[in-house]
């Protein structure tokens, strides 16, 4: 079998079929119910919703099941993490074709997004959306490099981008469970 | 020879040739599932459409790496164009454009006890196919060396990857010799850009028991059950030696080359992503 970014579309469209770990994720789909897709240099990558988290249908962001699923392993039951099934590699994701045996898996490999097109201001200077790289300035393993504005999302009252963030770096765990509990927490009903 | 990028500036052309005669309406089984042969390359030609337009996406777009022909042959000596308007061809942005058709495919699938299931999923569809008449074939497959001859003599696409000629069909050409047939796809074959010779792959769709799925065969595997093979087979290209390295690594190491440029019961968006066509980004090794 040779992936094609139709079988990854079906394969997002039918994750428990397709996926042991994502079973219960569901791709952000555009007008037409598809997945909506981005090109990396090597495949595709599609947000997903899994557990009330966005996330990056890549490598990077399935990678970050593994930890998540240990970390919620007691509230999600036996059963669920009996499920977990992800064969994480470092360098890809594998995806398995409804039909086949699990073993009959195809690796997708790790990829990276292509150059955002850089605009110039009227001095010349090259630069990209500023508003997260304001929010992001000073948190330390936190980069907003390759995230487009049209992937970050406004919480909370004070209105707090948060979205497909890479994170790198020692203290990133720390970061990202504070940054899912924020995204998860219900806002406070208003006094009057 | 053929390992020219695929840019902006030196894009590169498919042309597609859909049967749709009467003997479409037979059934088979594709992908596992029985259907009409028309509705097997309605799904087959939309998957490959959905794939190159997937492929040159990118974060501003979908950009212009090809232009895209759909002729569709059937009825008496009834070629024409299955694209939006009828136009002869489109830019894959163009066609990206275009309003698709949101159908619900049926999956077959196994629930996690074994049973048997079916699953919905959405499928754009550019293409709409039918099955009615005879099959020209042969006037069909001069359309394409028409389009193909004067897309080469554009000097726009001088060293452009060469066009490649998808012809989707059961293979019961009604217009022509087999001779006609094999001099026609010789004349096909013989347009070049200075990066290689056009590429003509027969993609055979057949209701014979046979389950099988054939794809690049070489000598000793084209044999398969079904009086049309030998002749679609001597018709399609001999994939050039750069593609040997990927056929093998899709059909097993003890595949041998020469591979021929035919399907049997396969997908084209397989085919196309087997060879890395379409874009210079996706590598799956």
């Amino acid at each position: 079998m040779t992936p094609t970014i139709r079988i990854f579309t079906q394969a997002l469209l039918t994750p428990d079929l397709s996926f042991a770990t994502l079973g219960d994720a569901r791709a952000v789909p555009d007008e037409n119910g598809l997945p909506r897709l981005h090109r990396t240099t090597r495949f595709a990558e599609a947000e997903i919703e899994w557990h009330g988290r966005l996330m990056h249908g890549a490598a990077r962001g399935m990678r970050r099941v593994h930890s998540d699923t240990a970390h919620l392993g007691p509230s999600l039951g036996r059963q669920s993490v009996r499920r977990v099934d992800l064969r994480g590699r470092r360098d890809g994701i594998r995806i398995r074709r409804p039909r086949q045996p699990a073993g009959h898996s195809v690796a997708i490999p790790l990829g990276r997004r292509f150059p955002r097109r850089t605009r110039r201001s009227a001095n010349g200077r090259r630069h990209g959306p500023d508003r997260p790289r304001r929010a992001f300035r000073g948190t330390g393993p936190l980069r907003n490099r390759g995230i487009r504005p049209r992937d970050q999302h406004r919480i909370g009252s004070a209105e707090r981008i948060v979205g497909p963030i890479r994170l790198h770096g020692p203290s990133a765990d720390r970061i990202r469970n504070e940054l899912c509990s924020v995204r998860t927490r219900r806002r406070p009903p208003r006094t009057r | 020879m053929y390992t020219q990028s695929i840019t902006r500036n030196h894009r590169t052309a498919f042309v597609l040739l859909i049967d749709a005669s009467g003997s479409m309406a037979e059934e088979t089984v594709y992908g596992g599932r029985r259907m009409t042969k028309a509705e097997a390359v309605t799904g087959i030609t939309n998957a490959l459409l959905f794939e190159l337009i997937e492929r040159a996406r990118r974060d501003d777009g979908v950009r212009d790496y090809y232009d895209i022909a759909v002729l569709g042959y059937s009825g008496d000596d009834e070629v024409c164009s299955l694209l939006p308007d009828r136009r002869e061809s489109l830019t894959i942005s163009e066609l990206a454009a275009c309003k698709a058709t949101v159908r619900t495919e049926v999956l077959p699938c196994r629930l996690p006890n074994g049973e048997p299931s079916l699953r919905e999923i959405p499928s754009p569809q550019w293409i709409v196919t039918k099955a009615a008449g005879q099959t020209p074939m042969c006037e069909a497959l001069r359309r394409a060396r028409d389009f193909a001859a004067s897309w080469c003599a554009d000097p726009a696409h001088a060293e452009s990857f060469s066009p490649v000629v998808f012809n989707i069909t059961d293979g019961e050409a009604t217009d022509c010799e087999d001779d006609e047939l094999l001099a026609v796809s010789e004349q096909i074959k013989s347009i070049r850009t200075a990066d290689g010779h056009v590429l003509l792959i027969n993609i055979h769709i057949s209701n014979c028991d046979d389950h099988r799925t054939i794809f690049f065969p070489s000598a000793d595997e084209a044999r398969y059950p079904n009086r049309y093979a030998s002749l679609l087979y001597e018709c399609s290209s001999e994939m050039p030696h750069v593609f040997d390295e990927a056929i093998r690594e899709a059909k097993g190491p003890g595949a041998l080359p020469p591979f021929r440029g035919i399907s049997f019961n396969a997908s084209a968006a397989e085919l196309v992503a087997m060879l890395n066509i379409g874009s210079i980004s996706i590598k799956t090794e």
